[in-house]
């Protein structure tokens, strides 16, 4: 099987309501990426939140680098999560966490 | 830095809004709102006066136009008949053809696109309708979209994203916005230039209202202003 080349995006979620677990982030961005993309781009997805600070609300997602757009478009399209209303902000997106931190600390 | 062209902000949350501009690099925030100057202020973000004509005759929307002219940024006329959309699109008073999703919605027509190119009128699709709906509505104002921003590319015609925020939390970030366009058949470059379109539109029109400003080029200055 190929090996897939993953992408990390480091993202600020904001949040109007109460706090959103990294779960209930997790699967709203799924289930974004499944009703506008369908079952195979989820499939594809290989979305995992690598970090996640429920108080600042940034974090790290990790994604297949081919459904990186789509994936990232699905994010920008989640409105509400549970009752909270939300706000999810792609900031950098690099190859390796290395790379990631890097590019953080310096902007 | 970037603008958002059409934010609807509610008196109270004024601050909400400047704070989310802030935090996603907005330099400009255009409301259809007439927020009071004791509001307004000086801020930074900067909150601009944005025009959206809703007349539906010609005679009204020429009223509407010579009215607001001179106290608002940009100035939109939604997509709504053809006679009003084409003359909309010739006229370099209008900045902007608002793409609406109502159920009688009037798509833009391959003729409307090209005056609007030749004017450099652009096509305006608001983010929100998309944001709020689901299932086989959010598919119906996908395909509006789509179609339109598909004509629009086709007949030259600058097409630019809006976040249409009735809510600060409804606001996009840029990058987010980027990504969104991808939804709608534009690629992220060209999402980028948009933006950059946007805002060398709301520099250039701010500048045009300044009371000192004739035409393009010719300006009042003040004895001895402007020499070095």
């Amino acid at each position: 099987m190929k090996q897939y080349r993953r992408r990390y995006v480091y993202f600020e979620l904001v949040v109007q309501g109460k706090p959103v677990t990294d779960q209930q982030l997790v699967n709203a961005i799924r289930k974004s990426l499944m009703k506008l993309y369908g079952e195979v781009a989820v499939a594809d997805s290989r979305i995992f939140l690598q970090r996640y600070d429920e108080v600042s609300g940034t974090g790290v997602l990790q994604v297949n680098e081919r459904v990186l757009e789509r994936a990232l478009a699905a994010s920008a399209l989640v409105y509400e999560i549970d009752s909270s209303r939300v706000s999810f902000v792609p900031k950098k997106t690099s190859g390796t966490i290395r790379a990631l931190t890097r590019k953080t600390v310096t902007s | 830095m970037s603008v958002d062209l059409n934010v609807l902000i509610q008196n109270e949350y004024v601050d909400e809004y400047l704070l989310m501009a802030e935090r996603f690099g907005v330099e400009y925030i255009l409301t259809t709102e007439r927020l009071s100057q004791e509001v307004r202020g000086e801020r930074n973000p900067t909150i601009l006066p944005r025009a959206t004509l809703t007349g539906r005759t010609l005679s009204a929307l020429r009223t509407q136009v010579n009215q607001t002219r001179r106290n608002s940024v940009i100035i939109a006329v939604p997509l709504r008949g053809v006679s009003v959309a084409n003359w909309a699109a010739e006229d370099s008073r209008i900045d902007l053809l608002t793409l609406t999703v109502n159920e009688k919605v009037q798509g833009l027509k391959s003729t409307t696109a090209r005056l609007a190119a030749g004017a450099d009128v652009a096509l305006e699709i608001p983010i929100r309708p998309i944001l709020v709906s689901s299932g086989f509505e959010r598919s119906r104002i996908l395909k509006i979209y789509r179609e339109a921003t598909s004509i629009a590319l086709d007949a030259g015609m600058q097409v630019v994203l809006s976040s249409g925020a009735r809510s600060y939390i409804e606001m996009r970030s840029p990058r987010a916005m980027e990504f969104v366009g991808t939804v709608i058949g534009l690629d992220r470059r060209y999402s980028r230039e948009a933006m950059a379109w946007a805002l060398e539109r709301v520099k250039r029109n701010v500048k045009r209202l300044d009371e000192r400003f004739v035409a393009p080029g010719i300006e009042v200055i003040e004895p001895g202003e402007g020499r070095t």
